[in-house]
């Protein structure tokens, strides 16, 4: 082999190109713009036996993501909810006005998942909400059952404490 | 686009007129931007459970049920109306009556309570932390006063693990029903532990009463 003349190097950049073009293609697909629902402010407990969101048994109610109400609770007892029309989050701190607010979001949520229903010709009674309870690890028990209680006074009785999966050994 | 070779005769690769620099540049700037804020959602997995109707729909329910019996018996015989009510009056006084270890536990006999206690910040040992479980007592059906299943000094998996195999010897654990009680300041992570462990036990029916305090001494 003999060098090039002048001493230049010349690389050959098509392989670097489709390398770059994979790498950005691959991270375009899997980016994950942050969720409204899922408050990334707190940290789940862990837990072994925890049984993981099976996406074959949608056919049930309780399993249908469209059912779903998501609560986020912190550490301190703030309860995070995200807003109905805006894409803003909502944060209710444990005082007296706590029942009222909370009744309000959930029954303005039942009505939109009713009219959503209707939207897609999907029938009423398949409409049953779920809470699902994302609590911080640190927060005290008693705004968790506070919580849980005023769900269940305003008709939602029907709940999911969402956790993180700790295998065991 | 024009080939090179070289003097032997091997491809040097392609003469590129555009300048492609720039384009590289902004195809890494892409890059780091999508890894820097690239973030794995932590897999996350559920435990769900339904609560009983509140307390107050129960007793509108109860309080509908005696006046349609009044109603219906009050049209069938209209005379016995003073009658009825009387009874009433003397069924409550002689529950007030009743003296209080006679009177019905609030708690059915037939349930295993749970009960765990929690380090508060206002007791003088500094290593206790407000929210780290205290004592675990485990009540039974057939004994008065519930046994002490882990003291202060002990680890709370230890504590679990004991608890967990205490519940399974039990012959009726296809049939108790398990009540868990917690003090109100303990953390959340210690109940979901606690309530993984008595899953583990294999318990159909467990029940969360409201947290209560527990009043000081004297």
């Amino acid at each position: 082999m003999h060098a090039p003349e002048g001493g230049d190097a010349e690389v050959n950049l098509t392989p670097l190109l489709d390398v770059v073009l994979q790498l950005i293609m691959f991270f375009l697909i899997t980016v994950n713009f942050e969720r409204q629902d899922r408050f990334t402010g707190l940290t789940l407990p862990p837990v072994q036996i925890a049984v993981p969101i099976d996406p074959k048994s949608r056919n049930r109610p309780e399993n249908d993501p469209d059912n779903w109400v998501f609560l986020n609770l912190t550490k301190d007892g703030t309860l995070v909810i995200p807003n109905v029309d805006t894409l803003n989050y909502e944060q209710i701190t444990q005082d007296t006005t706590l029942q009222s607010k909370l009744e309000q979001f959930l029954n303005r949520t039942r009505q939109k998942m009713e009219r959503y229903a209707k939207y897609n010709d999907k029938p009423l009674d398949r409409v049953q909400p779920v809470i699902v309870l994302r609590a911080d690890k640190d927060v005290r028990y008693e705004y968790v059952h506070n919580i849980l209680e005023l769900c269940t006074n305003a008709g939602f009785r029907s709940w999911q404490l969402r956790v993180l999966h700790k295998p065991k050994g | 686009m024009s080939k090179k070779r070289s003097l032997s005769g091997e491809s040097l690769g392609v003469n590129l007129s555009l300048i492609i620099t720039p384009m590289l540049d902004m195809a890494f700037q892409l890059m780091a931007f999508f890894i820097m804020t690239f973030q794995p959602l932590s897999e996350e997995k559920n435990i769900t459970g339904r609560l009983l109707p509140p307390v107050k729909e129960e007793q509108k329910k109860k309080e509908k049920e005696k006046k349609q019996l009044l109603q219906g018996k009050n049209k069938l015989d209209p005379d016995n109306l003073p009658d009825l009510k009387k009874k009433e009056d003397e069924k409550k006084k002689e529950e007030e009556d009743k003296e209080p270890d006679a009177k019905e536990d609030p708690i059915p006999k037939d349930i295993i309570r749970v009960i765990v206690e929690s380090k508060t910040p206002n007791e003088t040992d500094p290593r206790k932390i407000s929210g780290d479980p205290g004592r675990i007592l485990l009540k039974v059906p057939e004994s008065i006063q519930p046994e002490v299943i882990a003291d202060l000094g002990e680890s709370f998996e230890t504590a679990l693990s004991r608890m967990s195999k205490t519940l399974k010897a039990r012959p009726d654990r296809d049939n108790a029903k398990l009540q868990i009680e917690v003090h109100p300041d303990l953390r959340y992570q210690f109940f979901i532990q606690l309530q993984d462990a008595c899953r583990e036990a294999k318990y159909k029916e467990m029940g969360f009463p409201k947290p209560y305090r527990p009043k000081k001494p004297g």
